[in-house]
């Protein structure tokens, strides 16, 4: 089995193998990253592609190997927001399944506890795509207000605003799911 | 950090801290396909610029070559075959220096050779010299001591007389022995050309560009909700192999020194090839109450999941009658070359488009439709590079040019609105006129 070393190595010299190698170990987790930060499955498949074509595209940049994985992230986050910012004037780009399973969340009280990751996802992901991204940043991926500022071009307060909201929103609805659920 | 609400931000981070939903299986085949496609056209693009500078390595080797090998053969053949190479123009005898030689042998024997080749009247051997690139006498009259004793002077006697008075430009003496006896001397007299004060300010020049070509998509504003939300992307990822090439002729006017003005007629084609390998989401549009764009389309108002796996190869056409008219700039330098730069706007007629490309509504390759395209493209092109004058009427150079449109491709009800540029390498050739 190949060492992230031996796996960068590969990838700097666009060795194919290298690069499934790294796909194959990483692709999971950082599909993880790319749905959160994206509105439907389809988007997220295409950030995946994205995100790993820019990694091996800049890989050669990478000065230590020991950050590896948070480097990666960091690309598909900033991957996600360069979209984000584009798609701020498009239309409405939202599944029609999600919309649609959006509007049968009705009157219900929650506890995180009681649902599975793929449930909650489906919840930040109706908030709208400001909070939605700001949450991820700062409550996962632990960045902090002045980075969100820098990277969402707005104020810390805006961001610190922004987060309260957002944090307010999905205890609502993950209370909401959770009484449906045991309402069920 | 300032946590103030720890409870759902830890609650959210350990939901998430182990949530690696397996991507699609085919993500990695996709991803192959697109680093393959990148790979490809990176190679194409080192070969491009390969052969693009071998192209001006040949052409700037030839005209050097060309250029300098006429010095070479008239220094070899003043050493070997006793070859007298004068400009006229600019090595006219000095009477005064004839006097001082012994001049009535020497002109007795230059009036015999001139009298033995029995030569026509300047204009008339001007008229003929013309169509026949040399005049060839045998001289049979002379005797052998007189070419020798007279061999250092003739030259330049026959350059006083002969080439100045029948607008000759190079004279070739060739003794013929036989043992030791002279039998007749060959005398070849090369006709004058015009010199630049002679030509016209009118030049013919031909061209060719090989262009690189890339296509910039964008979207009509009012018409974003026509397109599909990747269609933009994919169209630039699909993107494999991409060239136009021009031919061209034109008639120049030396307006100055360094300036001159151009117009001509050239033929152009633009090549697109398109690999598309994806699989995407299915739009779902709204034809009621809306109207049609220039391809047909309606507004997307949303999206129904994936669609069926996209493995496509799109091949198009679009031929063009270019009328390019312009400012060129020559700046002299040494030993006949110039670094020479042109400004063309061109007015290009669509006359053919053919091919297929991806419908992005129904993710499936079609014909592309001729009536979306606009029928007058106006585009720029710039031009720097070399240029070497091989003879006084002919020039020959290479130049990097780059081309774009102002006008997109398509009609203006389009949503999409594509514009194309290049990059890529001009050789021509230029011939002054009379």
């Amino acid at each position: 089995m190949l060492t992230n070393e031996e796996i960068i190595s590969g990838c700097i010299k666009n060795d194919r193998r290298a690069q499934k190698e790294l796909f194959d170990r990483f692709g999971a987790k950082m599909f993880g990253h790319c749905l959160r930060y994206s509105k439907s499955n389809a988007d997220a498949q295409d950030l995946l592609q994205e995100g790993f074509i820019k990694i091996f595209d800049s890989i050669n940049s990478l000065r230590e190997t020991h950050g590896f994985e948070g480097w990666m992230t960091r690309i598909f986050i900033n991957l996600a927001l360069s979209k984000y910012r584009k798609a701020k004037n498009d239309p409405i780009l939202v599944d029609i399944e999600s919309a649609n399973a959006a509007a049968d969340t009705e009157d219900v009280s929650a506890n995180m506890e009681e649902l599975s990751a793929d449930d909650v996802l489906d919840l930040m992901k109706q908030l709208p795509d400001k909070y939605g991204i700001v949450l991820n940043m700062y409550a996962i991926d632990k960045l902090s207000h002045k980075e969100i500022a820098q990277l969402l071009n707005t104020t810390e307060s805006n961001s610190k605003s922004i987060l309260s909201r957002a944090r307010k929103m999905l205890k609502d609805q993950i209370e909401n799911k959770t009484r449906l659920n045991n309402f069920e | 950090m300032n946590n103030k609400n720890p409870n759902i931000d830890q609650q959210l981070q350990n939901k998430f801290s182990e949530f690696a939903p397996m991507p699609a299986a085919f993500a990695w085949d996709q991803l192959d396909a697109k680093l393959e496609t990148k790979a490809t056209k990176k190679r194409r693009f080192v070969l491009f610029t390969s052969v693009a500078a071998s192209t001006i390595a040949v052409v700037a080797s030839s005209v050097f070559y060309f250029g300098g090998q006429s010095n070479e053969v008239q220094s070899e053949n003043n050493k070997i075959k006793n070859v007298v190479t004068q400009n006229n123009q600019n090595n006219k005898i000095d009477d005064q220096q004839v006097n001082k030689s012994n001049i009535p042998t020497q002109i007795e024997v230059a009036k015999k050779i001139n009298n033995s080749i029995q030569l026509q009247p300047s204009s008339a051997v001007l008229n003929n010299s013309k169509q026949n690139s040399e005049i060839i006498a045998n001289v049979n009259s002379l005797q052998n001591e007189e070419v020798v004793n007279a061999s250092n002077e003739i030259s330049s006697i026959f350059n006083h007389i002969v080439l100045e008075d029948f607008n000759a430009k190079q004279l070739e003496i060739f003794p013929i022995y036989f043992g030791n006896l002279l039998q007749s001397t060959l005398i070849t007299l090369k006709p004058q050309e015009p010199t630049k004060r002679n030509l016209s300010a009118w030049a013919f020049e031909v061209g060719y560009d090989q262009n690189q070509t890339s296509v910039l998509y964008s979207a009509t504003p009012s018409l974003e909700k026509y397109i599909h939300k990747n269609y933009l992307e994919r169209m630039k990822q699909s993107e494999f192999a991409l060239s136009a090439a021009q031919l061209h002729f034109a008639l120049r006017y030396k307006l100055s020194q360094k300036w001159s003005i151009s117009a001509g007629l050239g033929w152009m084609q633009n090549r697109t090839q398109q690999n598309f390998h994806f699989r995407d989401s299915m739009p779902a549009t709204l034809a009621q109450g809306n109207t049609a764009d220039a391809f047909g389309n309606y507004p997307i108002f949303g999206y129904l999941g994936l669609g069926p796996e996209v493995n496509y190869q799109g091949i198009s056409n679009i031929s063009m009658i270019s009328v390019p008219v312009g400012a060129i700039f020559e700046y002299p330098l040494r030993k006949n070359w110039s670094i020479t730069s042109e400004a063309l706007v061109q007015a290009n007629y669509l006359t053919a488009q053919k091919g297929n490309t991806l419908n992005y509504h129904l993710l499936s390759l079609q014909d592309i439709n001729a009536g979306v395209y606009r029928d007058l493209l106006w585009s720029a092109k710039l031009g720097v590079g070399v240029q070497k004058e091989i003879s006084n009427r002919a020039k020959l150079g290479a130049r990097i040019n780059t081309q774009g449109m102002f006008t997109p491709l398509y009609k203006q009800n389009s949503a999409v609105q594509n514009r194309a540029w290049s990059v890529g390498l001009s050789a021509f050739y230029v011939w002054r006129l009379f």
